[in-house]
């Protein structure tokens, strides 16, 4: 398995108050395939997203990636994790604001032994003409491509991404789902989407439903479509 | 590393509050560089001429000739009489010296040693009156060719009476010209004037030694010296100055830039937690960050060294002009750079460490959610000021918010009051209270000191001049001396004022000035224990009463009670105040100066202080527009979504610029209040510590008008900065804050 997660808890306190947010979730992932992550507000999505991409640590159970446990890493094999084997992509795409498209690519890029070519990526997510911007002048859905390049640059073996189209308008989100099947399948890379919109389940192999930090169903999608036919 | 770049484009984005913080650490540089190598160069050059030029360790002159092998080997010191006369023509004073071969030599800046028939000037006088060399002059009756500019280790303070603040080349030169041609200008010496060089163990034995065998008619050491002691003085008070001023610049840059590091780090929250999940290490985002307070330092501190480096050498030649010093010898000041430098670096190094260490202790999903984004907007709630009405309680929650800058603006502008106040005071002090005081209290408008302490039957006082004693003393357990002045009951020449302005009537108790009661840190019924400079005898006087007089080291008290206190017989005198000028037999002067010369001299000088006081105030003006400007446009960018809703609710942007800034005018009216107390606080103990090894007082007293001048200069500054600010605020559109909100 690519990624097996056993009986992860997190909990979060805050004076003598405890929440649980990541209740005894176990999952298998395979490598080259898509998942979504849904459930309502406070379900535990975002806390598995950062548990899973080494931003966070859970409090009980075990997470391997690649055959390697990431639980128990500490923070500067966390930071190598995250260099070799994670891309990120976030709702609100996170650019940093003083350096222009290309360098914000390039800067994933320089941290990866084995990086794709920039310009190449920035082609394949249709914002090569916009290298030279800096993140401001674009429109959302553009600056969650040059999000998505960077994500994708550094050749990583799992793309985690926290509600990417959450902030996009209807066209913008259709045009980022099909860029990241695209990665998928170019690149084999697996990807996890965290999402509130069920439709974009449908282009998912298997879709992992939490509520109150709890996995309450992981269902296999036999009948996946395309990101081209995902509509809401 | 690409993210290498994003300091310099934040910097660039945001350039005039970054511009801010580096001219605050250019300003700091440069007063230290300035300060520093201009003293250093005119240290260096003055011990060189010292040391080269075989420099006085006192004069004395007597009313006979002395013996000088005698007194070389009872006392093994060096010893060279020197002629020496004085001569007025067209108002102009002239100070004739023959030129000396061992003691006090003549460094000759431009033209050549003088031969027969040639002259040296000083370079205030031939400057001032435009002489070239190979110019004539004219000096009683003979014609002399000016041979070029001599410079004396003992007149670098070119001034013509000890008791003068200010030199004044218009009216009074220094001539130096061969022995010979000395002798043949004026061929009997009234007075013998001799320069000795080496230690007297005791100095009292050796006055006394030349006074019973010669009589001593006045003796100077060294230290004692206004000719020499004012320029090490000044050159000290100004190193006194540079540190302090300079590090609290610093400091003040420092907590700014903290500030600011902060507000930045936390509005790039997101993308530092961005680099982190990208793999980034802390490591690599702290030395990013650190890039910030490394810029703001370089360009800083480079600016501030090249300002200050290059306006030192210009610098160091205005005051070595006024001090009539040579320049011996150049050098690179690398101890100085290395300091500019090194002291920025340590502050704003340590401000940057601080403001990122405290965000390196947040989680990475704490970095990437920004914790303290909402700390930012919130105001405190405090129920006290729920009373006031809506607007008042907004502005005072914000001044309550941002407390801490508040207080820098506070400390901000209490600096630059103290700074403006600092050089107002002095101009204040030196020419208005000194016109004010000749005006006042020395009413005569001529002062003739005699060469002999007797009953001068050949002078003829006529009922506008009155006659005065004067005796100098040491004061014992210090390094303070006291004028003695005896003067008639009931003077018209000398009227002496309490603090209240009630006048001191003359007995045959001592009077003493302020500035020296304040220096010893006497009071009135406090006694004193003196000891004549000549004779050595020591006496223990009551002081009587505190005369409100702005400058000098005197003393008063009734004729007739000081000739019996100190030996003299009844009606003798050693010199005339006088309304009119009068007719003296040229041989029992001494030295004379009128009361009109004095004040032309002050006015005169009051241009060169001017510059000086506009140096300062614009150094102060520039801080206090800089901190103002950069506190509140921090204020404004922390406050753009509060700003924002405040312009939905319908507010107009006045209303809105005094909720969120309003709390500035009293934080400036606080700064203000409390600098004036303040100034004078530091500027006494600054004067105080100036002045407590040297032979000088002077009281410097807070005028109306500097405190006044001063706020409005202050105010000016501070509502242009905001007006700057302003700006800002009109800027922030509310359709751009809800567009964030929906983000």
């Amino acid at each position: 398995m690519f990624v097996k997660a056993e009986k992860v808890s997190k909990i979060y306190r805050l004076g003598k108050n405890e929440t649980r947010a990541l209740n005894e979730v176990s999952f298998e992932l395979e490598r080259g395939k898509i998942y979504t992550v849904i459930g309502p507000s406070g379900s535990g999505k975002t806390t598995l997203f950062n548990i899973l991409g080494g931003l966070d640590r859970a409090e009980e159970g075990k997470i391997f990636v690649d055959n390697k446990e990431i639980t128990s890493m500490d923070q500067k094999r966390l930071a190598d994790y995250r260099r070799d084997y994670v891309g990120f992509v976030f709702q609100f795409y996170n650019l940093i604001n003083g350096l222009t498209v290309y360098e914000n690519v390039l800067a994933s890029a320089a941290l990866s032994e084995n990086p794709l070519d920039v310009d190449m990526v920035l082609k394949m997510m249709d914002v090569y003409s916009e290298r030279d911007k800096f993140p401001f002048e674009l429109s959302g859905g553009q600056q969650q491509r040059v999000a998505i390049a960077r994500a994708v640059v550094k050749n990583p073996v799992l793309i985690l991404c926290d509600e990417p189209t959450g902030a996009l308008d209807y066209e913008s989100s259709k045009l980022v789902l099909k860029l990241l099947e695209d990665v998928n399948r170019q690149f084999g890379t697996t990807i996890l989407i965290i999402t509130h919109n069920l439709a974009i389940s449908r282009m998912a192999d298997a879709t992992l439903r939490l509520r109150s930090g709890r996995l309450v169903e992981f269902s296999e999608n036999p009948q996946k479509i395309s990101a081209q036919e995902v509509t809401w | 590393m690409v993210i290498k770049k994003i300091p310099l484009r934040t910097i660039k984005r945001d350039f005039l509050q970054f511009f801010s913080i580096i001219m605050l650490v250019a300003i700091a540089s440069m007063t230290y560089t300035l300060f520093a190598v201009s003293m250093e160069d005119i240290d260096r050059n003055y011990e060189m001429f010292k040391r080269d030029y075989v420099q006085e360790d006192g004069y004395f002159i007597t009313s006979k000739e002395v013996d000088e092998s005698l007194l070389k080997d009872k006392f093994e010191i060096d010893l060279e009489e020197r002629l020496f006369y004085e001569t007025q023509q067209n108002g102009i004073t002239l100070r004739i010296f023959s030129i000396s071969d061992k003691i006090n030599k003549p460094y000759i800046g431009v033209g050549k040693m003088p031969e027969e028939g040639e002259i040296l000037l000083d370079p205030s006088f031939f400057k001032a009156h435009q002489y070239q060399t190979n110019d004539e002059i004219t000096i009683s009756g003979q014609k002399f060719k000016v041979s070029g500019i001599g410079y004396l280790p003992d007149y670098i303070y070119i001034i013509k009476n000890d008791q003068d603040l200010l030199p004044d080349p218009e009216y009074f030169g220094v001539v130096m010209m061969l022995k010979s041609d000395v002798q043949k200008l004026f061929p009997a010496p009234r007075v013998h004037y001799y320069s000795y060089k080496g230690k007297v163990d005791n100095i009292e034995d050796f006055k006394g030694f030349i006074n019973s065998n010669w009589g001593l008619l006045k003796f100077v050491e060294r230290d004692q010296n206004p000719r020499i002691i004012y320029t090490e003085m000044k050159v000290e008070n100004a190193k006194r100055i540079t540190l302090p001023i300079s590090l609290f610049i610093i400091i003040v840059s420092s907590f700014i830039l903290f500030i600011v590091m902060r507000r930045v780090i936390n509005t790039m929250h997101a993308e530092i937690g961005t680099l982190y999940s990208m793999g980034y290490t802390q490591k690599d985002v702290f030395k990013v960050f650190m890039r910030f307070p490394l810029y703001i330092w370089l360009f800083g501190s480079i600016i501030g060294i090249l300002l200050g480096y290059f306006g030192a050498y210009p610098f160091a030649e205005f005051y070595r002009s006024f001090f009539t010093l040579p320049k011996l010898t150049s050098f690179f000041p690398w101890q100085h750079v290395f300091v500019a430098l090194l002291l920025p670096a340590i502050f704003i190094f340590l401000s940057g460490y601080f403001a990122l260490r405290n965000f390196f202790k947040l989680t990475i999903v704490q970095v990437l959610h920004g914790i303290d984004e909402i700390k930012f907007g919130k105001l405190p709630t405090i129920k006290f000021f729920d009373r006031f009405e809506f607007k008042t309680r907004i502005m005072l929650k914000y001044g309550w918010r941002h407390f801490a800058r508040e207080l820098i603006l506070i400390v901000g502008i209490i600096f630059s009051t103290i700074l403006m106040m600092y050089g107002m005071t002095a101009k204040d002090s030196i020419i208005v209270a000194i016109e004010k005081a000749y005006n006042d209290n020395f009413r005569y408008n001529y002062l003739y000191m005699l060469n002999s302490t007797t009953e001068h039957p050949e002078i003829n006082l006529q009922s506008s001049a009155e006659p005065y004693n004067l005796l100098a003393f040491d004061v014992e357990g210090t390094k303070a001396s006291i004028m003695i002045y005896g003067i008639k009951s009931n003077s018209d020449m000398i009227k002496l004022y309490d603090e209240k302005g009630k006048e001191i009537s003359v007995s045959d108790q001592l009077i003493i000035s302020k500035p020296f009661a304040n220096k010893l840190g006497i009071d009135e019924g406090d006694e004193i224990k003196i000891k004549n400079k000549f004779t050595g005898q020591e006496y223990t006087l009551k002081v009587y009463k505190v005369a409100d007089l702005p400058v000098g080291n005197n003393g008063y008290m009734e004729l007739e009670s000081f000739n019996r206190l100190f030996g003299y017989d009844s009606g003798e005198y050693v010199g005339i105040f006088s309304k009119e000028k009068i007719d003296i037999p040229e041989s029992s002067v001494f030295e004379s100066y009128t009361k009109s010369e004095l004040l032309t001299t002050i006015k005169a000088s009051a241009e060169d202080l001017s510059k000086t006081i506009g140096v300062m105030a614009l150094i102060a003006a520039i801080l206090a527009l800089l901190i103002v400007y950069v506190l509140s446009t921090l204020t404004i960018n922390e406050n753009k979504k509060n700003i924002g809703i405040l312009k939905m609710l319908g507010y107009k942007e006045n209303s809105i610029f005094k909720m969120v800034l309003g709390f500035n005018y009293i934080s400036f009216l606080v700064g203000f209040i409390t600098g004036i107390p303040l100034s004078k606080l530091t500027m006494d103990s600054f004067m105080n510590a100036a002045t407590k090894d040297i032979d000088f007082a002077m009281s410097l007293d807070l005028s109306i008008n500097s405190v006044l001048s001063t706020f409005i200069i202050l105010l000016v500054v501070f509502l242009l900065s905001r007006f700057l600010v302003r700006a800002k605020i009109a800027k922030v559109m509310p359709v751009e804050i809800l567009r964030q909100q929906v983000d």
